[in-house]
């Protein structure tokens, strides 16, 4: 093999190639375009990251941890359009209502019960089905004692219970 | 004749890294040729020397294992560039221009293939043999011998007028 050298030409690539000057030795120029990507990816991740966690803590908070994902964010999406405390609390419920199923203390799934709310006012009463008519009658006359008679101090108070009490006692036994 | 083997056994790597350091200026300068401009060439070269640092395996010509690199390390930046700013690349494109109309290497160097120009700026430039220049460039020797050949009739021809 020949190793072809040209002595002209050698000339001329050095006359050439030394007018280039090196320029001190520097780190690496970082581009805007490159800053600005790596930027929006950061964002973009630490964003994905706080909306999970933000879907996973409102489907715990709803009691619902246990739900698979689409669910999980249907919830989140709920609670974002539910801002006061109230709408939170009948949000729970509807988190429940809409995925048809609920958690146990376990984390386990459970088939969500549709129980009526009864509101904290209206305390439930037992239907007066069971009771005779001399058990309602006393009732009846043990309601009218405790509105007409004076309650001012805790003993008064105390004599008018153990009187109804013991004016309801008799029928009302009779009937269980 | 190998460029790995050629290498005294004794070279520290403290060795390899300054003679790294010697070979910048001719290194940088055969970037140029190669039409890379300035500031791509020294962030290529300056990649280059990030690798020089983690390299362990006894190169015997420092500057030829630089050139390589830095030439990849370049050609994935100019894609890069192509990629993402494709308008920037296009006025890249004619970046190397004569001054007023005179012959310059740079431009004729332009003009040639790649592999030409990698083959010419080897030998010319940083002053390997067509042996090293094909072990460099992974290339059959005989591939350099013809491509060497070639570049210098078409330079000869542009730059001397064609005469021998």
């Amino acid at each position: 093999m020949i190793d072809e050298h040209d002595t002209r030409l050698q000339r001329i690539f050095d006359e050439r190639v030394l007018r280039i000057l090196p320029p001190p030795r520097a780190p690496r120029r970082r581009s805007k375009a490159g800053l600005v990507g790596a930027a929006i990816a950061v964002l973009l991740t630490a964003g994905g990251f706080a909306f999970a966690a933000d879907v996973n803590g409102t489907a715990e908070a709803a009691g619902l941890s246990c739900t698979d994902v689409l669910s999980k964010v249907e919830i989140w999406f709920e609670s974002v359009k539910n801002g006061t405390i109230e709408q939170q609390i009948q949000f729970k419920q509807k988190a429940a209502e809409l995925v048809g199923q609920t958690c146990n203390p376990n984390g386990e799934k459970v088939p969500f019960a549709n129980k009526p709310v009864v509101p904290a006012s209206q305390p439930m009463k037992r239907p007066p089905t069971d009771m005779t008519p001399e058990c309602l009658a006393a009732r009846e006359r043990a309601k009218e004692m405790i509105s007409g008679a004076p309650t001012a101090t805790r003993a008064q108070e105390l004599e008018l219970k153990q009187r109804v009490n013991e004016m309801i006692a008799e029928p009302c036994q009779a009937a269980k | 004749m190998p460029l790995v083997r050629e290498v005294p056994l004794d070279l520290t790597h403290a060795d390899w890294v300054s003679a790294c350091e010697a070979s910048y200026p001719k290194v940088y300068r055969a970037l140029v040729a190669m039409g890379a401009s300035p500031e791509d060439a020294a962030d290529a070269l300056q990649d280059a020397f990030e690798d020089a640092l983690r390299e362990h395996r006894p190169v015997a010509r420092p500057d030829g294992w630089l050139f390589v690199v830095a030439c990849r390390a370049w050609k994935r930046d100019r894609w890069r560039h192509r990629i993402f700013r494709p308008l920037a690349a296009l006025r890249g494109a004619g970046q190397v221009m004569s001054r007023d109309g005179e012959i310059d290497l740079l431009v004729e160097l332009a003009r040639l293939t790649e592999r030409q120009r990698e083959v010419m700026v080897s030998r010319y430039v940083l002053g390997l043999s067509q042996a090293e220049t094909a072990e460099l460039l992974d290339i059959a020797p005989g591939t350099v011998a013809a491509t060497a050949h070639q570049a210098t009739a078409l330079l000869r021809e542009r730059l001397l007028g064609g005469s021998k």
